[in-house]
C-alpha cells in the first residue's frame, strides 16, 4: 500500500497482547514470551511471539512516516497517549541515532509527513543515513523483534537459563526494574549491553525474576556462535565458593596486581580507571555470585565459549586472591556508561586471523591497526599502531607472537595488553601475526627471518 | 715511604681492585642527603620469627641455597674436611680441626714462627653452586672486625684453595706444596665482613644484615642477624611486622611491603643487593633500604671495568649482567621470572613450577613462538642438550677474574645469542664450542649462519665498543659510543664511560656532536647515567663551570658525580698525572662543597706534592666536616710530621686512636715519630701494637724489624722483615730493606 502513511494500522500492530491483563497476577513465563526476551537471549523461549506483533519494516511492510518513527523512538507514550501502553522498550537514543533509525525503517523515500522537528534534526546530522540506521538497528537488536529484509538479528544476549548460577536475586530484580548498561562496549562500539527498559512494574519484575531464577538447562538453543558477541551456553554449575578472607594488606596487594600488573583493566573499569570493553568491576559482589566470579576469573571460556576474554595464565592462588578482592571490595554497583557511537563497519575481510584481530585486537589497536580502537582513549599507554610500517619492521614475527601469547608485560610494554596464550592456539596466533603483517604491509627485520627457516 | 692510607677499600667481592680515592666519599653525606628510610639492626627479627605464620615458605627457604648459605660453624654448615688432614703449603701446614669443645679451628704452623690458632666464627657458603660451589670461613679479629680466612674449599675439586690475586695476581689457586701461605691475599686476614670504606671488603652479602662500623672511642663493631641469607634479606626488616601481626587487628600496613607487587626495578634491587657488583655510595646499607641510596650498580664500569662490550663478564660480575640482557632491556624480566624466591627452585614467568634449571619453560613461557616447533629453532634433536634453551643462551662461563684453576662458572645472565667468532674474539668459550670443542670457531660460526642466517645485531653501544680503537678520533668515538636512544641503561653507561675515559681530558672540551649526545644522556632519570653524563660535561668544560648545575641535582646524582670525578682523579694519579688529578678533585669539590672525602683526597694529593701546609688545611677541613675519621687524623698527623711538627703529629695519631683503639696506621706512624726522635724502645712498642691490630700491613712488620735491628735484636727482626717481604712481593723498597737486614744479620752487625 502506497500513499500517505497510515499511522493507525501500525499502531494496532505495536501492542503486545498482554497476558492476563494489567490487573491479573502476571506470570513470569508468559511475560518473558510476550516481551520477546528470547529474541535476544538464549535459554528462554524464542522471539516468535514478539515478532508477530512488532511491526515489520522494509520492503513489503506497511509504510511508516519517518517523522513518526523519529518521535516514537524518543517517547512512545507521547506519540501515542490515547492507547494502551506499548511494550516497545526505551533505548535512550540520541537524536542522531533516531534520525538514522527513522531513515532506515521507513519506506517513504519521498519523505512525506516530515515535520519541522525531524527536518531540523536531519540538518543537524547530515551524516546520519540509512546505512547508519541499519547498523544501529542490528546493534540494538531491533531485528530480534522487528522483521526487516535488510537486517539480521545478530544480538546474542546472555543465556538466561543460567541466571541462577550467575546473578544475585536482589540485583536481578533491581536490574529488571531499571536496567543499566553492564557491558559498556563489547569488542566494538555498539556491541555493548543493550538491555532496553521495558518499564516493568514491581509485580512484573517479581514474576520475571522468579521465572528466570528457577530456570534450569536451556530448552532453547543458543544463537549461533559469533566472535563479536559472547555466545552463552549453559555451563556446569561452578562449585560452591566463598571469597577468601582477605586482610587489608591482601586487599591492597590484589588491587596493586589488578592496577599495575595484570591486564584486566585493559578491558574492564575499576573506579575511574580501565577500559570499556567488558563490564565494570565495581560492585561485582552485588551483581554476581561468588563462584561465578571465580570461574570467570579462572577460565571465562568455561562459562562462555568463544568469549574474547582470555583465560588467565596466572596461578590459581592469585586468581582466587583477585576474585576475592573483587567480591570483597567496598564499591557500589553502578553499571557502566555505554560507549557511544554506532558500530563501526568492519572491513570485509575473510583473511585468516581477521576475525580474531577484529574481536580481540581491534578494540584497542583499531580495526585497521592504527592504534585508535575505541578502547584506546581509556588506556594509559597508547596501543601499538600495527599499521606503522617503520615501527613494525623492527619487530620480529616471534616478538609479535610472544606478545599475543604472553601479554604486553613480558615485552616491557603495557600490562594492559592481555596474554592470549591460554585461549589461542599456535595456528590462531600465527594467523594473527600474519594478519598484522598485512596491516603494516611489512616484514620483520631481516635477521629474524633469515636462515633455513629457523626463527 | 710510610703508608698514609689503608691499602684497600671497597672492592669486587673476591678481588682487590684499583682503589678509588674517593670510595669513602659516602661517609659524610650532607644534610640534604640523609637516608629517606632509616633502618637499624634492631629492626630485624630473624628468620625464626617467620616460621610460625609462614611455615610453608619457611620450610622451602630453610632448604634453599639461601637458607643453607652459611652460619655458625657446625656439622650442618661445614662441608670442608675439618678432620685434621693438613693443608700443606710450601712454608707450613694448616690443620683444620674440631676441638673437644666443638670449636672449628685452623692451626697454622710455619717454620720459625709461633703456631697460630685461628677460630672459625663464621661459615660462608655451602658449596651449592652448580658451576663451582665454594665455602669460606671468617674469624673475629681483635680489632672488632670479622675477616675472611685464606682457607677456602671447593666442593667440585674437593680441595682447599686460596685467592692469590691480591698479592700474586693469579686468582684462585688450589693449595699445593708450591704455594706459600703469604701467596694468599687473605693471610694475614685482610678482607672484612661488612661494608667499610677503609677496608677491603665484601660488602654485606655473605650473611644477613651484616653491619660493621666504627664506634668512636670503642673501635670497630661487627654484627649480623645470620650468616645465611635470611627472610629479611629480601623482605626487609620484620620486627615491626611481627609486632603488628601479633596485635588483634591488622590494617593495610603490616610493617612489610609486598614483594608480589614489586615492579621490575624494585624486584631487581632486592636481588642486586648481593648479586651484582656495585660501588658504595654510602656505608651502612641494610635490606629494606632503597638500594640506590647506598650503591651504584653502574659505577664499577668506570672503575674496575667488570664487563665485556656486550655485558658479559670480563672479570667478576655476578648476575648484574642481567641488566644487559634483551630480556630486561626489551622486556620486563626479573630474577623471579625464573627463580622461585623461597626455595630457589625454578618456575616459569607465570609461576608454574619447573623441574630444574634446564627446563625450557623458563624461556618459552615468554618466547612462546619458539615452543610450538622448537626443532625449527634449535636444529638439535629434541632431547639433546643442544635443544635446551639455557645451554645455548645461558652457558656456564668461568669468571676470568678468579682464574681457571678453581671452578667458578656462572650461567651467563646476559642471555646472549651464540656468536662463536665474537665469543672467541672476546676470549670466551662460546656455547657452541662448549659442546663441540672439536670444531673451530669459524666452522661453528658458519654453522650458525647456515641455520639462522645473520644473527641478531648487537646493540649500538656494544657494536661501537667493538669498533672503537685507540686510533679513533673523538668525533667518531662520540658517534660510536654515545647512544642516548639505546634502550639499555647499562649499555648507555658503558659507552659513555668508555668515551669519558678514552676521549675526554680535563678542560679539553667536546665537539658539538658529543655535547649534544652527552647532554641527552644527562637527561636520564637513572642517577648513575645522569651523574656520569654531567661529570663528562664537567670534566671537558675548560672553565669548570658545569658544576653550576650541580646544586639543582638530587643528592644521589651529586654524590655519584663526585665519585666519578674521584675515580678519574685516582686514575690520573696512577698515571702520574698529578695536575689532572688535582683538576678533577677541584671539580669534585665544586660539586659537593665541604665533602669530607674530597677534602681528604685533596689533602693526600697536596701531601704527595710536598705541599704540607695545603695538605694540613685540607685534612683539617675534612675533619671539620666529619670528625669521626681516624684515617684522616692519621693523614693529618703525617702531614704535620712532614712539616716538622712532630708533637702535632703525635696529637693527631692519638686522636685517631681515641676514635679507634685498633687504628694500626696510627700506631705505625706513631712509631715512626718515636724512631725519628731516637726512641726505638717507644717505637718498638708502637710498631708491635700496629702489627698486633693490623697484621696484614707489611710496613708495620718492616718498621718493627728496622726498629728491632736498631737495638740489636736482629734475630727478632728478621722474621718480621721476611714477613713484610712476603706480604708485599712487588715492593722493591721492602725487598731492599729486608736484604739489608739479612746482610746485617749474616755479618752479625746489629744496628
Amino acid at each position: 500500500m502506497r500513499g500517505v502513511p497510515l499511522l493507525g494500522a501500525v499502531a494496532a500492530a505495536g501492542l503486545v497482547a498482554w497476558p492476563g491483563g494489567p490487573q491479573a497476577t502476571p506470570d513470569g513465563r508468559e511475560l518473558v514470551e510476550a516481551l520477546g526476551c528470547g529474541a535476544c537471549h538464549a535459554g528462554v523461549p524464542g522471539g516468535e511471539g514478539i515478532r508477530s506483533v512488532a511491526p515489520p519494516f522494509g520492503e513489503g511492510a506497511p509504510e511508516m512516516a519517518p517523522a513518526y518513527v523519529y518521535h516514537y523512538l524518543a517517547d512512545p507514550r507521547t506519540v501515542r497517549p490515547n492507547i494502551a501502553p506499548a511494550r516497545m522498550p526505551g533505548y535512550d537514543l540520541d537524536e542522531r541515532q533516531r534520525v538514522a533509525l527513522a531513515l532506515f525503517v521507513t519506506n517513504d523515500r519521498e519523505m512525506r509527513g516530515v515535520d519541522d522537528a525531524f527536518r531540523s534534526a536531519m540538518r543537524r546530522h547530515p551524516d546520519a543515513d540509512r546505512a547508519d540506521g541499519r547498523a544501529l538497528f542490528e546493534a540494538l537488536g531491533c531485528a530480534g523483534c522487528h522483521l526487516h529484509p535488510e537486517a539480521t538479528a545478530r544480538v546474542t544476549a546472555p543465556d538466561l537459563s543460567v541466571t541462577a548460577l550467575r546473578v544475585r536475586p536482589a540485583w536481578l530484580a533491581g536490574y529488571l526494574a531499571d536496567p543499566v548498561t553492564i557491558r559498556p562496549a563489547g569488542p566494538e562500539p555498539g556491541r555493548g549491553g543493550q538491555m532496553p527498559d521495558f518499564r516493568l512494574d514491581p509485580a512484573e519484575v517479581t514474576a520475571i525474576a522468579g521465572f528466570l531464577l528457577q530456570l534450569g538447562e536451556p530448552a532453547v538453543p543458543a544463537p549461533a556462535a559469533n566472535l563479536l558477541r559472547t555466545p552463552m551456553r549453559s555451563p556446569a554449575a561452578p562449585p560452591p565458593w566463598e571469597p577468601l578472607s582477605l586482610s587489608p594488606f591482601a586487599m591492597r596487594k590484589a588491587e596493586t596486581l589488578l592496577r599495575d600488573r595484570w591486564s584486566c583493566l585493559g578491558c574492564h573499569q575499576l573506579g575511574d580507571e580501565g577500559g570499556r570493553v567488558g563490564p565494570r568491576l565495581d560492585g561485582i559482589a552485588e551483581r554476581l555470585r561468588p563462584e561465578y566470579v571465580r570461574a570467570l576469573v579462572h577460565d571465562p571460556a568455561s562459562l562462555a565459549p568463544g568469549t574474547v576474554m582470555p583465560a588467565s595464565l596466572e596461578q590459581p592462588d592469585r586468581l582466587d586472591l583477585v576474585a576475592s578482592f573483587l567480591l570483597l571490595r567496598d564499591a557500589p554497583w553502578t553499571g557502566s556508561d555505554r560507549v557511544a557511537g554506532l558500530r563501526e563497519p568492519l572491513p570485509p575481510d575473510t583473511a585468516p586471523g581477521a576475525a580474531n584481530y577484529l574481536a580481540r585486537c581491534a578494540p584497542c589497536h583499531g580495526v585497521r591497526g592504527d592504534g585508535d580502537g575505541f578502547n584506546a582513549p581509556f588506556l594509559p599507554v597508547p596501543p601499538t599502531a600495527h599499521s606503522d610500517s617503520a615501527a613494525m619492521s623492527l619487530r620480529p614475527d616471534d616478538t609479535l607472537y610472544d606478545g599475543i601469547h604472553a601479554g604486553g608485560w613480558i615485552l616491557g610494554r603495557s600490562h594492559h595488553m592481555p596474554a592470549f596464550g591460554a585461549s589461542l592456539g599456535d595456528r590462531e596466533t600465527r594467523q594473527l601475526v600474519e594478519y598484522i603483517r598485512t596491516l603494516c604491509r611489512c616484514r620483520g627485520p631481516a635477521w629474524s627471518r633469515d636462515g633455513r627457516g629457523g626463527r | 715511604m710510610t703508608p698514609r692510607r689503608r691499602p684497600g677499600r671497597a672492592c669486587p667481592p673476591v678481588l682487590v681492585a684499583v682503589v678509588p680515592l674517593l670510595a669513602s666519599c659516602g661517609d659524610s653525606p650532607d644534610a640534604a642527603d640523609r637516608p629517606a628510610i632509616r633502618i637499624a639492626a634492631e629492626d630485624f627479627a630473624g628468620s625464626a620469627a617467620c616460621a610460625g605464620c609462614h611455615a610453608d615458605q619457611y620450610r622451602s627457604w630453610a632448604g634453599s641455597t639461601h637458607g643453607r648459605a652459611g652460619g655458625e660453624p657446625g656439622p650442618e654448615t661445614v662441608i670442608a674436611p675439618f678432620d685434621g688432614t693438613p693443608i700443606t703449603f710450601r712454608d707450613g701446614i694448616v690443620l683444620p680441626v674440631v676441638d673437644s669443645g666443638g670449636r672449628y679451628l685452623f692451626i697454622v704452623r710455619q717454620d720459625g714462627r709461633p703456631e697460630v690458632t685461628v677460630t672459625v666464627d663464621g661459615v660462608i657458603g655451602g658449596g651449592h653452586m652448580l658451576g663451582g660451589g665454594t665455602q669460606g670461613f671468617a674469624t673475629r679479629m681483635g680489632d672488632g672486625t670479622v675477616r675472611f680466612l685464606p682457607f677456602d674449599y671447593s666442593r667440585q675439586l674437593d680441595t682447599w684453595f686460596c685467592n692469590t690475586l691480591a698479592r700474586m695476581g693469579d686468582g684462585w689457586e688450589p693449595v699445593t706444596t708450591e704455594t706459600a701461605l703469604a701467596d694468599c691475599g687473605d693471610w694475614p686476614p685482610a678482607r672484612v665482613l661488612g661494608t667499610l670504606s677503609d677496608f677491603t671488603n665484601c660488602q654485606a652479602c655473605h650473611g644477613s644484615q651484616i653491619t660493621a662500623r666504627l664506634e668512636p672511642g670503642a673501635g670497630m663493631e661487627t654484627h649480623w642477624t645470620a650468616l645465611n641469607i635470611n627472610c629479611e634479606s629480601c623482605h626487609g626488616p620484620a620486627r615491626r611486622h611481627v609486632e603488628l601481626m601479633s596485635s588483634a587487628e591488622t590494617g593495610a600496613d603490616i610493617g612489610l611491603p609486598s614483594r608480589v607487587t614489586d615492579g621490575v626495578e624494585e624486584s631487581l634491587d632486592v636481588c642486586f643487593q648481593c648479586h651484582a657488583v656495585k660501588d658504595v655510595v654510602r656505608d651502612g646499607h641494610l635490606s629494606g633500604a632503597p638500594l640506590a641510596e647506598y650503591y651504584a650498580l653502574k659505577l664499577p664500569i668506570l672503575g674496575s671495568d667488570p664487563y665485556l662490550p656486550d655485558g658479559r663478564v670480563r672479570v667478576f660480575a655476578y648476575q648484574g649482567t642481567h641488566l644487559f640482557s634483551s630480556c630486561y632491556v626489551d622486556g620486563s624480566m626479573t630474577c623471579v621470572s625464573c627463580h622461585e624466591p623461597h626455595g630457589l627452585g625454578y618456575w616459569d614467568v607465570n609461576r608454574a613450577p619447573l623441574a630444574d634449571e634446564t627446563d625450557d619453560r623458563q624461556c618459552t613461557s615468554c618466547h612462546a613462538a619458539k615452543a610450538a616447533a622448537p626443532e625449527t629453532h634449535t636444529f638439535h634433536p629434541p632431547d639433546s642438550p643442544g635443544a635446551r634453551c639455557v645451554n645455548c643462551h645461558m652457558p656456564y662461563l668461568q669468571h676470568p677474574g678468579v682464574g681457571p684453576e678453581v671452578p667458578f662458572a656462572r650461567s651467563d645472565h646476559t642471555i646472549p645469542v651464540p656468536r662463536p667468532r665474537l665469543d672467541a674474539r672476546l676470549g670466551l668459550v662460546s656455547a657452541c664450542r662448549g659442546c663441540h670443542s672439536d670444531r673451530s670457531e669459524l666452522r661453528l660460526q658458519a654453522q650458525v649462519e647456515e641455520w639462522w642466517g645473520a644473527t641478531k645485531p648487537l646493540d649500538a653501544v656494544a657494536a661501537g665498543l667493538l669498533a672503537v680503537t685507540d686510533a679513533t678520533g673523538p668525533e667518531l668515538a662520540a658517534r660510536l659510543l654515545l647512544h642516548p636512544d639505546e634502550p639499555g641503561v647499562m649499555p648507555r653507561f658503558q659507552g659513555l664511560a668508555n668515551f669519558l675515559t678514552g676521549w675526554v681530558r680535563p678542560g679539553g672540551g667536546l665537539g658539538r656532536n658529543a655535547v649534544a649526545r652527552v647532554s641527552r644522556l644527562a637527561a636520564s632519570p637513572d642517577p648513575d647515567l645522569r651523574a656520569l653524563a654531567l661529570a663528562t660535561l664537567h670534566v671537558a668544560d675548560s672553565a669548570g663551570t658545569a658544576h653550576a648545575a650541580a646544586s639543582g641535582e638530587a643528592p644521589a646524582v651529586r654524590r655519584r658525580w663526585l665519585m666519578i670525578l674521584g675515580l678519574l682523579s685516582n686514575e690520573a694519579l696512577e698515571r702520574g698525572d698529578v695536575e689532572a688529578a688535582e683538576s678533577l678533585l677541584l671539580r669534585a669539590r665544586a660539586v659537593l662543597p665541604g665533602d669530607a672525602g674530597v677534602l681528604h683526597a685533596l689533602g693526600s694529593l697536596h701531601h704527595e706534592r710536598g705541599e704540607y701546609s695545603l695538605a694540613i688545611s685540607a685534612f683539617t677541613e675534612s675533619l671539620a666536616a666529619d670528625p669521626a675519621r681516624p684515617a684522616v687524623h692519621v693523614d693529618l698527623g703525617m702531614a704535620r710530621a712532614a712539616a716538622g711538627d712532630a708533637d702535632g703529629a703525635i696529637r693527631e695519631y692519638e686522636r685517631a686512636l681515641s676514635l679507634n683503639p685498633a687504628e694500626a696506621l696510627a700506631y705505625l706512624n706513631l712509631g715512626n715519630v718515636h724512631l725519628r726522635r731516637g726512641d726505638p724502645a717507644s717505637a718498638i712498642r708502637s710498631y708491635e701494637r700496629a702489627v698486633a691490630v693490623g697484621p696484614e700491613f707489611p710496613r708495620s712488620h718492616l718498621h718493627l724489624a728496622v726498629a728491632l735491628a736498631r737495638v740489636g735484636r736482629i734475630e727478632e727482626a728478621l722474621p718480621h722483615a721476611r714477613l713484610a717481604a712476603e706480604l708485599s712481593p712487588g715492593d722493591r723498597a721492602v725487598r731492599a730493606a729486608v736484604a739489608q737486614l739479612e746482610a746485617d744479620a749474616a755479618g752479625r752487625r746489629p744496628r
